[in-house]
């Protein structure tokens, strides 16, 4: 017997060394992904689980090329700088951390045109977990949203980044802005304004109460606060700006609407009074009275001047006042409209004089207000579109080449008849188009040739020349989840539907002749590689 | 697992049952080993079939003057010249050919290889794959010590894990021509060199989610073993009867090489099928390294 078990304990001896050398324990963490984000000429998913950023670029053969780079652990938001030629990616770091070597919070920046070459990492000393990105691609502030889970937070510190800039002492810049119990809700970026004391970009900074003004130029200055009423019961609901006359350095001005005020609150830029005042820029208020909560406001280029035109919600008319007299005239609408948007630049015949015109859209329907008419002939002033009689949720812009085309995405709760319109603005056109979806996404490609729309988490999903306006429907393997519309290397570009399904997947169709027939699936986007 | 649980499990069971047979055949020896010794003059008469031996002239010539001894009774150590091999003459019982070297030889046993490629990784939490080894062999005599042994050779294995979370698995048949030399170095040992070249057929799977079908990539490949070993046969050595069929175990170490295999999977659909053109790259699996062999042997 002792020679089987001497065999015995061979063959057991040699199953244990079978064991030997165990693979990477990536092979055993299943991905884990919350984020994806397209770009220039690349698309990013972060896997969580395996702190990594992958970037895929496609080639002329719709293959993808794949680049994968570090990223922080406990990633809590990405985004695309706004000409989509980087990625930021906001992490947590190793929370709590005990040892010296564990993670701190930290900003990734990645370059987005393909290499995924790790630009700038923006160590932070305490985890935030929003982000705003300036418009203009140079500023990023992060901020709390107080979800953060940290023992302590301070949502009123704003860490501003400025990314043309290295990691140094100064930079990211810790600002805590003045609070009389607010706390930040939204961040605006301005375009450069013509202060008296020149030219200046702010960060305006809504808070649930208050709002504050960062001079982004001389951030070693103190913020400008506006306290909007003594009870602090009074809540910013959006800002709205001007540079006024370009000549002229005196009539920037904002204005602020608020949540439940009949009223908008007017601040005009004057030169600084105060000789011992950090900043060089002062501040005069007016309040200007409505009958009611004013849904939507823009400061527009009438034939009397500028003007601040307001919608009321639910009602019937429009309200122009002069920033300078604060004088108001009423301009009767024809139907309730709650939204307004400047669509000066993208149409063919505009006012001669400089006057604006504004589209309204909302509750009711699209109306064109020419603003060259809007004081003397007010009546003659708006045009509706008739064809377009169910309520609009939102307005999706189209680039250049077709910047004077408009997507009409109908709300969900007015969904009549199920239409979405591509809106022309230089011949005042809407193209009526039906879908079959209970609700609708879609992305706009960067060259303005086409739109993407698609249903989340269904497989079907249509292209919209928007030159001819002919869709074609495709259906793919695996339900959607984003789409996006990139370059190609080599030229061309391609649309890159994105599956969650496993380990990522993607099907690649070439943009300017879609077929499923030609397309391609990708698979295990994320599954190996380690 | 499974496949190694299926090896581990089946080689055990033939050697228990090895070793009961030998166990069953000794038990009607349990008497002292003196009693052996004693039959052992019916033996004796071995040098006298001298005329028949086929052996070459100078063994048969050393054959003489060898000692009978107890433990290799048909059989004998010579030691300027190794092992030489009994006479064979019909007039006693069994085989007519010298069983200890002279023989048709199956075998089944386990096949244990260390595979360090990365591209091993996604079927198996670690390097050891291990394949159920199945052959036969035909041993001639080139000299008193020396025999070749030609034979065919399959070995098949399994492995199955899972790639961040998506089910793997990996199937390789070998299908080798065997090239054996032996040297005997006694009766019941002989040493081995082994050479088999082989047809490698591997099949790789996975069923990825965001694959619509399950994605293989299968592929024949050359690949050769050269491995160097010793076979015993412990049934006889414990003193079982010589009788046929006799066994032995065999164990075998040495280097396994293949070709590499690119993992390029494929969904399983008719090539018409659009799905077909979807691939999933994850690299190059190489199945070679390091590997033992471990078998039980029946001669007959």
């Amino acid at each position: 017997m002792k020679y089987s078990h001497a065999i015995f304990v061979g063959i057991a001896s040699i199953t244990l060394l079978s064991g030997c050398g165990d693979r990477p324990e990536s092979w055993d963490t299943p991905a884990v992904v919350r984020f994806d984000k397209g770009l220039e000429n690349s698309f990013a998913l972060i896997d969580e689980s395996m702190h990594s950023v992958h970037l895929f670029s496609v080639d002329e053969s719709l293959n993808l090329s794949q680049v994968r780079k570090n990223t922080g652990k406990n990633v809590v938001a990405v985004m695309a700088s706004p000409q989509a030629d980087r990625l930021f990616v906001l992490s947590k770091g190793e929370q709590p951390r005990r040892k010296s070597s564990d993670e701190r919070p930290a900003l990734w920046v990645y370059d987005g045109s393909g290499s995924g070459n790790l630009l700038s990492k923006y160590t932070l000393s305490n985890p935030l977990d929003s982000i705003a990105v300036d418009p203009e691609g140079r500023f990023v502030v992060l901020y709390s949203s107080g979800a953060s889970g940290s023992f302590v937070t301070n949502r009123n510190e704003l860490l501003v980044i400025d990314t043309s800039l290295p990691p140094g002492d100064t930079n990211p810049l810790p600002r805590t802005i003045r609070s009389f119990g607010g706390t930040p809700q939204r961040l605006t970026f301005t375009s450069p304004l013509n202060l008296p004391s020149g030219q200046r970009r702010l960060l305006i900074i809504e808070t649930d109460q208050d709002l504050s003004l960062l001079d982004l130029d001389h951030l070693d200055r103190k913020e400008v606060t506006v306290r909007l009423s003594n009870d602090y019961k009074v809540v910013p609901a959006g800002v709205t700006y001007t540079d006024g006359v370009p000549q002229r350095n005196d009539d920037a001005r904002l204005a602020v609407r608020t949540t439940k005020e009949n009223s908008v609150f007017l601040l005009t830029f004057v030169p600084q009074a105060n000789a011992s005042a950090e900043n060089d820029f002062g501040l005069t208020v007016n309040i200007i009275g409505l009958t009611s909560t004013p849904s939507d406001f823009a400061f527009v280029n009438t034939d009397g001047g500028l003007r601040l035109a307001m919608l009321e919600a639910g009602m019937r008319r429009a309200t122009l006042v002069d920033p300078d007299t604060t004088t108001e005239t009423q301009v009767d609408m024809p139907a309730s409209f709650g939204r307004i948007s400047l669509v000066t630049r993208e149409i063919s015949d505009a006012p001669a004089g400089g006057s604006d015109v504004a589209m309204l859209w909302g509750y009711e329907g699209v109306a064109f207000w020419s603003l060259g008419k809007s004081v003397g002939q007010a009546y003659r002033s708006i045009e509706v579109l008739p064809d377009i009689d169910s309520s609009v949720g939102n307005v999706v812009s189209v680039p250049a080449p077709n910047q004077s085309l408009k997507i009409l995405v109908p709300n969900d709760a007015g969904y009549g008849g199920r239409r979405f319109y591509v809106l022309n603005l230089a011949n005042r056109t809407a193209s009526p188009l039906l879908t079959s979806a209970s609700s609708l996404s879609l992305t706009v490609s960067a060259d303005g040739q086409r739109a993407w729309f698609f249903q989340r988490n269904s497989r079907e999903m249509a292209v919209v020349d928007l030159l001819t306006m002919h869709p074609q429907n495709l259906v793919l393997e695996q339900p959607i989840t984003s789409v996006f519309d990139i370059g190609r290397a080599g030229g061309g570009r391609a649309m890159v539907a994105l599956h969650y399904q496993g380990n990522m997947g993607a099907t690649v169709v070439d943009a300017f002749s879609p077929d499923e027939a030609s397309a391609r699936m990708h698979v295990g986007l994320l599954q190996g590689g380690f | 697992m499974r496949a190694l649980r299926f090896v581990c499990s089946s080689v055990l069971t033939l050697l228990v049952s090895a070793t009961a047979m030998a166990q069953e055949e000794q038990e009607p020896t349990t008497a002292p080993s003196d009693s052996a010794t004693q039959e052992l003059p019916a033996l004796e008469p071995a040098p006298m079939a001298e005329p028949t031996t086929p052996a070459p002239s100078s063994a048969a010539s050393a054959a003489p003057s060898a000692t009978v001894n107890a433990s290799h009774p048909a059989g004998a150590i010579d030691s300027r010249q190794g092992y030489a091999p009994p006479p064979m003459s019909d007039a006693v019982d069994g085989p007519s050919r010298d069983m200890s070297r002279d023989f048709w030889q199956v075998h089944l046993g386990v096949r244990v290889g260390w595979v360090t490629s990365e591209g091993y990784d996604p079927f198996s939490e670690n390097d050891g794959f291990s394949q159920v080894s199945m052959g036969a062999t035909r041993a001639f005599v080139l000299s008193d010590s020396i025999s070749f042994a030609p034979g065919l050779l399959w070995e098949y294995g399994n492995a199955a894990s899972k790639a961040r979370n998506a089910p793997t698995e990996l199937s390789v048949h070998r299908l080798g021509a065997v090239a054996e030399g032996r040297l005997h170095l006694d009766r019941d040992l002989y040493v081995l060199a082994k050479l088999v070249p082989q047809a490698v057929y591997t099949g790789a799977s996975i069923e990825e989610d965001s694959a619509t079908a399950v994605l293989v990539r299968n592929a024949w490949r050359f690949g050769v073993d050269a491995t160097a070993g010793a076979a015993w046969n412990f049934p006889r050595t414990l003193g079982v009867d010589d009788v046929v069929p006799q066994f032995w175990v065999v164990g075998e170490f040495g280097y396994g090489w293949s070709m590499n295999q690119d993992l390029a999977f494929s969904p399983d659909v008719d090539e018409d099928d659009p799905r077909a053109s979807t691939t999933l790259d994850l690299g190059m699996l190489s199945m070679r390294g390091m590997m033992m062999r471990i078998s039980v042997a029946m001669t007959f």
